[in-house]
């Protein structure tokens, strides 16, 4: 019998995923446990299975063994249409760029979040608002002018509001937990500082457990912990 | 459900104007041309089964059916041969013939052709659903040199009543020997009908003989032997030979009889043709010709539809980084297959309205084009069943069209989850 899922964000056993059948594990961890209201930094080379990591824990890819707990659902076990709802409902991710789909607004593009969540779109009901009025809120909270960006085509703005867009985006309606893929990586020192401050305010504010990955290990001091990932992935050799 | 989806899917649309408005042009003009092959179908047959009815037996000299029933009908080509005055004298007498229309073919006046008939015409001569003829203006032919035009005749060359025209020997435009010495008058004007009645100058069969009475196997009259109109009246204008003869018999069960009676006449080699039934073999061998264009036009779609996916597929990898920012927020992939299957069925639906606006439209502009050049009415109507399937069936050809680059991305978005890299 296997035990429940318990209260923490993200609660790994045995985990382990190759792409293909046949191919070395990409990620092979044993143990991981991230706790609720958490900033943890996750630190690991180019090609060291960062990203492959987040998509796990993000519920796009399946493990292909072991036990993976997040926020209290065993998504090893759920069905693919309940894992991208449950994502919607209470995941925030953000890329390393390019973070905005080019043909809608600015607004649109926080609001995205929302048109796939009907669970966002109840929390920012429930707090006596409206998506529209959360996301400009938020946009505002980010240090973006929306009145003056408004009529902007969305691929026009500078990579650091991009990437700011992207957190309002990820924020929005209040998920439990923030998933960042390098965001800041084509920042330049100061744009990065900035947004790694309002990024970690934000969450604690809207009550979110923050996942940053980076290679950049010069990162680590802006957060309550860090792993680094070679220590806790071990990837495999190919199997018969 | 899917509303995000529509909203996403047109607001990318949008995003990408230009290639989408050249796709709709491009799979618009081949709808229109795939509506318009079926309407010059569908008209060209009604106009064709409309051309004659309550004849029951077209007689002639013995030929091809169907060119046959092109001269004396359509008024198409030549009769290769005459029928006797003898012949005919003895097969209107036969019991079971109720009436008969000689007609005589060989004149022209400005490229429209001169029959030459009894008062018989106008009174026995059916078309669409059991018309009569009637008349615009003026009535039967009285005199010798009194001529009965038909509508696209009156409207073209702006005639009226009491005007006065002169007949051409042979047909078609170039007609070169005039009858410029027994001019006409212009004694009625039909009523328009849709066949080629309309497109017909209609004289009496003794005016036939009175302008060639000076002509000598076929050849105008050589100086001195010209016969004056007014001397031509004088004299006795029997004809020898008429073209065909329309008949009504007393009962229609007659029909196969009397046409093999006139099929095994023995004093000349004669053909009778039902013309329902030769009008169907006629169909049939054009309707080779129609199946033809109207595969070509449905290849002219498939091609519109080609050149999207292609324009699809192309944009495919320009927008992986969209599928991954979507699944990111929970879209599935199911999800993004439908956004770009409704993306090009979107833009089908699209394309058909426009094409089908576009073939009305058009329609519009050309019926007097089509009506007054190849004599039949182009018919604008609604949509018909078989059109609104049509275009349903492009709108299920452009999801299919979206249905590889829809599979593509879908595969690609649950093998690579948001891994995208640039
Ligand atoms: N879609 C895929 N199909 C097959 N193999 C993949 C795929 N995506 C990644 N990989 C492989 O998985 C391994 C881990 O890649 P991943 O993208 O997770 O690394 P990363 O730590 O995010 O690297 P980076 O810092 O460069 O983004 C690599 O060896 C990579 O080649
Ligand atoms: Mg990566």
């Amino acid at each position: 019998m296997e035990p429940e899922c318990q209260s923490a964000v993200i609660q790994a056993e045995g985990l382990r995923f190759r792409w293909r059948e046949g191919e070395p594990d990409v990620i092979a961890i044993d143990s991981l446990e991230i706790r609720r209201g958490e900033a943890v930094f996750i630190a690991g080379q180019s090609g060291g299975g960062k990203t492959t990591l987040l998509n796990l824990l993000a519920g796009v890819l399946k493990p292909t063994a072991g036990r993976l707990c997040v926020l209290g659902a065993d998504l090893a076990a759920m069905p693919n249409a309940r894992r991208d709802r449950f994502r919607s409902d209470r995941i925030g991710f953000v890329f390393q760029s390019f973070n905005l789909v080019p043909y809608l607004s600015l607004l649109d593009n926080v609001l995205l979040a929302c048109r796939f969540s009907p669970r966002r779109r109840e929390r920012i009901a429930a707090a006596g608002s409206d998506p529209a009025t959360e996301a400009a809120r938020l946009l505002a909270r980010l240090g973006l002018d929306v009145k003056a960006l408004a009529g902007r085509d969305v691929a026009r703005l500078s990579t650091g509001q991009q990437q700011r867009v992207a957190v309002a985006r990820a924020l929005i309606g209040r998920p439990d937990l923030v998933i960042c893929d390098e965001p800041t990586s084509a920042l330049d020192a100061d744009a990065r500082d900035a947004f790694l401050a309002l990024l970690n305010a934000e969450t604690a504010a809207a009550g979110a457990t923050l996942l940053f990955v980076s290679h950049d290990r010069s990162l680590a001091p802006a957060f309550d912990r860090t792993i680094v990932l070679s220590d806790i992935n071990r990837p495999g050799e190919a199997k018969r | 459900m899917n509303a995000p989806l529509l909203s996403l899917a047109l607001k990318s649309l949008i995003n990408r104007k230009a290639t989408a408005i050249l796709t709709i042009a491009a799979i618009a003009l081949s709808v229109t041309l795939l509506l318009g092959v079926e309407k010059v179908r569908s008209g060209a047959r009604d106009s064709f089964a409309n051309t004659v009815s309550g004849t029951d037996l077209i007689v002639g000299a013995r030929g091809g059916a169907i060119q046959l029933l092109l001269y004396s009908v359509f008024r198409i080509g030549d009769a290769s041969n005459n029928i006797s005055w003898q012949s005919y004298e003895e097969l209107r007498a036969w019991p079971e013939v109720a009436w008969s229309v000689p007609i005589s073919l060989g004149d022209a006046h400005r490229g429209f052709r001169v029959v030459g008939t009894t008062a018989g015409y106008f009174e026995h001569l059916r078309y669409g659903r059991r018309q009569a003829l009637s008349f615009d203006a003026g009535q039967p032919f009285a005199d010798l040199f009194d001529a009965v035009i038909g509508a696209d005749v009156a409207r073209e060359l702006g005639y009226v009543v009491g005007d006065r025209i002169v007949l051409a020997h042979g047909a078609g435009a170039f007609a070169v020997q005039s009858h410029d010495d027994k001019p006409f008058t212009v004694f009625g004007v039909l009523a328009r009908t849709g066949t080629p009645v309309d497109r017909s100058v209609h004289v009496s069969l003794a005016a036939i003989e009175a302008i060639h009475v000076d002509w000598q196997s076929g050849r105008p009259p050589r100086p001195g032997q010209a016969v004056s109109a007014e001397a031509a009246r004088a004299m006795a204008l029997q004809p020898k030979a008429v073209t065909a003869v329309l008949v009504g018999l007393k009962s229609r069960m007659a029909a196969f009889a009397v046409q093999r009676r006139v099929n095994t006449y023995a004093d000349e080699a004669l053909l009778a043709i039902l013309p329902g039934v030769t009008l169907q073999q006629l169909w049939d061998a054009i309707g080779g010709l129609e199946k033809a264009l109207f595969a070509i036009s449905v290849m002219v779609v498939v091609t519109g539809f080609m050149g999207m996916t292609a324009v699809s597929l192309g944009a495919l990898n320009e927008r992986r980084r969209e599928m991954a920012i979507l699944r990111s927020v929970g879209a599935r992939p199911r999800e993004i297959f439908l956004l770009l299957v409704v993306e090009s069925g979107g833009l089908a639906a699209v394309a058909a309205a426009v094409g089908a606006a576009m073939l009305y439209g058009g329609i519009w502009l050309a019926r007097p084009f089509v009506q007054s050049q190849f004599g039949f009415h182009l018919p604008a109507g609604g949509l018909s069943a078989y059109e609104l399937a049509l275009l349903g069936l492009v709108v299920l050809a452009g999801c299919a069209s979206g249905a590889l680059p829809a599979y593509l991305a879908y595969r690609r978005s649950l093998a690579d989850g948001m891994a995208v890299r640039r």
